[in-house]
């Protein structure tokens, strides 16, 4: 260390504080010189950080729930890609059929993903402020940027496209190198969707500002999808593993048939793996060119316009603050006076919660999307050949019932993973306000547990409801799956609320990064345990109700069979109760800890 | 208090300068001159338009009319040029909350492209005058508020600049923070550095300014010394918090038109 030579307070060794501007001979050195990774670097680091903050047990875990749902992922396929192979004649069709639609549909909603997501890591991120005040050159920036929104809209996909492509090569037999090629072409398949994505919110931030832009966009996605996903419902994909339906086998295979479906990225990266695979594909240097030099061309166009507009959107984006914005729900109208009913800090944080649920596209998108799931549920039901069903066996569709509890509490874990887990880190830091408050946590759980819970049990209610009504079950066994529905609803919006208090997150940028992260997965598997666990104690009990006794001789019964039965339903029930009443107890405990810990 | 510099070349030259956000005209016809050297008060009530002229000279926002020239360039038409002799430090800087204090002046020294070992070098001895040395390797999301703000001074110290602009520098600083911060000021004065300050804090306008500005609804309403802006307020004997509430009583935030 040098002497101290300035002021006071001044090191000394820093000769910028100690030599007259007019006498400084030498510039601070400069290093080499450093591409676009300099910019990424913090993010890789912070990535290192996190992973060395954690715990090592939830490392392991977190890697262990990956690799899992990777390889259920990969069985399934492999198992669906097996049958497919059975069909005679057409299976290998279908199976390229199923690859191309695949890679069509996931490339339509990645360029979605990326017009979102560069939005933010273009325009919104806070560290734009600090990188456009330095002299870094501009084209460092564009990559970086370019690689970050790559990553996070596509990593997901791109896992998901792999595990698939490794199903296909095994059901191919494809030699060895295609599992080491096999990433290489889905690079510039989603670099194609990158650039779409980047490009259009360019434009649109070029010509909108870019707050309304984003919301708008989320709005337009969250349709997009839905009817996407209602399209796909429609064409009714089932037929096709019906080839009787079709009036011959040349009609059969002209429906498989798109051509426009050739002229997209997505059929140029098809080839490529097919080929990768050993299959023997017409045409594949000439995709394979199309791919790659494909998504070049779209690379440097996209950093063309960005070079181009990029900076000056983005400073119109600096002056496109809230300033004056109004609220976009001054009065909750009817809500409101049904709410003057409740308590006044109950009223006051579930006014809170609507209005901002209410003024929140990404929350909206998020509910819509919920709907078009709950939707395209009933209209499979609805598909069901039920009549056929019941020739198989007449308490079939009262069977299905009883799996059908299963699925409806898998949707609901879904909602309550988009909306009661977030929940308490929605209050962001305004969290220590509640804290300091009279308002006991206890309580305040309590709101929003009620809060959730009563949209859920909706949700619930309406999907068994309606499914056993098309299903045209027996009304014990009706009044049972609405029993269950209860108090599955019950259970996990209690755990919504636990988990997402001890994994809270109060700096979360936006309300959907929050499911996302670790405590999002651990909250679903846990939730899945619960379901699972409490279908398995009601399994016996169907199991007599159904093939021993049957509905009519369950009185029949032995001591010991009723005791099991009642005891099973009992326990099913007691476990339902337990995981309603303790995690909202113990989330009050955890963030009353938490918060005078500082954790 | 040193005198004003009059005669020499402006560091930082503002010609005509305005802001127009939608109907609302945030700043109007700013016209200022600051010499090298010259420690540089930016006073004014809250909305005033301190922030968005400061942001205007570091390239952040573009004026709806008028010039900015720092150093003799352009900030429209050259901003690389004066990027690199200028260090920013906003009122709410950003800092990445995962990395490291020597971490994030790595990073701050990647954007400048200064030498790897230059910037551990120079960065722990930053981060030793700021008393940040002991916790450089912790990440900075345990950092309090003040440690925050040297930890986005000492990074935008490294690459020398000739200009230093400072949005509210002062503020979540303890009294020792604040006077070394006050005495690196100086020092930079003293060495040829321009620094411009907006700040809240009329103490440290009065104390360590060469020169105040006071602006309000975004016009420039008084520019001197202290001596000279109580001579204006005919307060001789007043402070400068009376100066500044006389020079801005009833005025407005902005000028919506």
């Amino acid at each position: 260390m040098l002497a101290r030579r300035a002021g006071p307070a001044v090191a000394g060794g820093l000769w910028y504080l100690c030599q007259p501007m007019s006498e400084r001979e030498d510039l601070p050195p400069q290093g080499r010189p450093q591409g676009a990774l300099m910019l990424l670097r913090p993010k890789l680091q912070i990535a290192r950080n996190f992973v060395l903050s954690q715990d090592w047990k939830s490392v392991v875990l977190f890697a262990a729930i990956a690799l899992a749902v990777a390889f259920c992922l990969y069985y399934g396929a492999f198992r669906l890609l097996t049958r497919i192979d059975g069909v005679t004649i057409i299976g290998p069709l279908l199976k390229r059929y199923l690859l191309s639609m695949t890679l069509f549909s996931l490339l339509l909603m990645l360029v979605f993903s990326n017009v979102i997501a560069s939005l933010s890591t273009f325009y919104g991120s806070d560290e734009l402020d600090v990188i456009f005040a330095s002299p870094v050159a501009y084209w460092k920036v564009f990559i970086a940027k370019y690689v970050e929104t790559t990553f996070i809209s596509s990593w997901m996909v791109f896992s998901m496209l792999l595990t698939l492509s490794l199903a296909y090569g095994r059901t191919y037999q494809s030699p060895g190198y295609f599992y080491l090629v096999c990433w290489v072409p889905l690079v510039p398949y989603c670099m194609f969707s990158a650039s779409a994505g980047i490009c259009i919110s360019l434009l649109l931030a070029r010509v909108l500002p870019v707050h309304q832009t984003r919301n708008m966009l989320r709005f337009l996605g969250a349709i997009a999808i839905g009817l996407l996903v209602l399209f796909l419902r429609m064409l009714r994909p089932e037929q096709l593993m019906r080839p009787e339906k079709f009036k011959s086998f040349t009609n059969f295979l002209l429906s498989l048939h798109n051509p426009r479906i050739e002229y997209f990225p997505s059929a140029w990266t098809a080839n490529a793996l097919l080929e990768a695979m050993g299959l023997d594909i017409s045409r594949v240097w000439v995709d394979s060119l199309k791919l790659f030099g494909g998504a070049l061309v779209t690379f440097l166009f996209t950093w063309w316009l960005a070079s181009k507009v990029h900076f000056e959107g983005w400073l119109k984006f600096q002056e496109s603050g809230e300033r004056g914005r109004k609220g976009g729900l001054q009065s909750l109208g009817i809500i409101e006076r049904l709410l003057a009913r409740l308590p006044v800090e109950s009223r006051a944080l579930v006014e809170k919660d609507i209005k901002v649920f209410v003024r929140s596209p990404v929350l909206w998108t998020q509910f819509l999307l919920m709907l078009v799931i709950v939707a395209i549920y009933i209209y499979n039901v609805y598909l069901l050949p039920l009549s056929e069903l019941g020739y198989i066996h007449p308490l079939f569709p009262d069977l299905l019932c009883f799996l059908n509890i299963g699925f409806v509490a898998f949707i609901i874990v879904a909602c309550a993973l988009r909306f009661g887990y977030p929940a308490v880190s929605m209050e962001g830091t305004v969290f220590y306000r509640i804290h300091a408050s009279p308002l006991a946590l206890e309580r305040y759980l309590r709101i929003k547990f009620w809060m959730n819970f009563v949209p859920l049990l909706a949700i619930a209610l309406v999907l068994v409801v309606v499914s056993n009504g098309l299903l045209g079950v027996r009304s014990a066994i009706f009044w049972l799956s609405l029993a269950d529905a209860v108090i599955v609803t019950l259970a996990v919006s209690a755990m919504a609320i636990g988990f997402g208090s001890y994994y809270r997150n109060f700096k979360a940028e936006n309300f959907a990064q929050i499911p996302s992260g670790f405590g999002g997965m651990v909250f679903m598997v846990a939730c899945m345990a619960f379901v699972v666990v409490f279908l398995c104690l009601q399994a016996y009990p169907m199991y007599v109700y159904f093939y021993v006794f049957g509905p009519f001789l369950i009185w029949r019964a032995g001591a010991l069979q009723t005791a099991a039965l009642i005891g099973s339903l009992v326990l099913s029930v007691a476990l339902g109760v337990f995981l309603w009443i303790w995690p909202l107890k113990k989330s009050a405990q955890i963030l009353r800890y938490l918060e005078e810990t500082g954790g | 208090m040193a005198e004003p510099r009059s005669g020499a070349d402006p560091v930082i030259a503002i010609k005509g300068l305005s802001k127009r956000y939608g109907k609302t005209l945030a700043v109007s016809e700013l016209n200022l001159d600051v010499p090298r050297g010259e420690l540089f008060g930016f006073l004014g009530p809250n909305g005033a338009g301190k922030t968005t002229t400061i942001k205007i000279l570091n390239g952040l926002l573009t004026p709806t009319s008028g010039q900015v020239l720092m150093k003799g360039f352009d900030i429209q038409k050259d901003p690389v040029s004066v990027k690199k002799i200028t260090g920013y430090v906003a009122d709410r800087p950003f800092l990445y909350d995962k990395l490291t204090g020597i971490e994030f002046m790595h990073f701050m020294g990647g954007l400048y492209g200064l030498d790897k070992s230059y910037v551990q070098r120079e960065g722990q001895q930053y981060l030793e005058m700021f008393d940040l040395l002991a916790v450089a390797d912790e990440l900075i999301e345990g950092y309090s508020h003040g440690m925050k703000q040297k930890l986005v001074i000492s990074s935008v110290l490294l690459h020398k600049p000739e200009i230093f602009v400072v949005d509210e520098p002062m503020v979540g600083l303890d009294p020792k923070s604040a006077r070394t911060l006050k005495d690196l000021f100086r020092s930079l004065c003293k060495k040829g550095v321009t620094v411009f300050l907006s700040t809240h804090t009329l103490a440290i306008a009065e104390t360590l300014c060469d020169r105040v500005g006071i602006i309000q609804a975004g016009r420039l309403r008084a520019l001197g010394s202290v001596d000279d802006l109580r001579r204006m307020s005919e307060s001789p004997s007043g402070d400068l918090e009376d100066i500044f509430l006389k020079l801005t009583e009833g005025t407005d935030e902005v000028v919506p038109e």
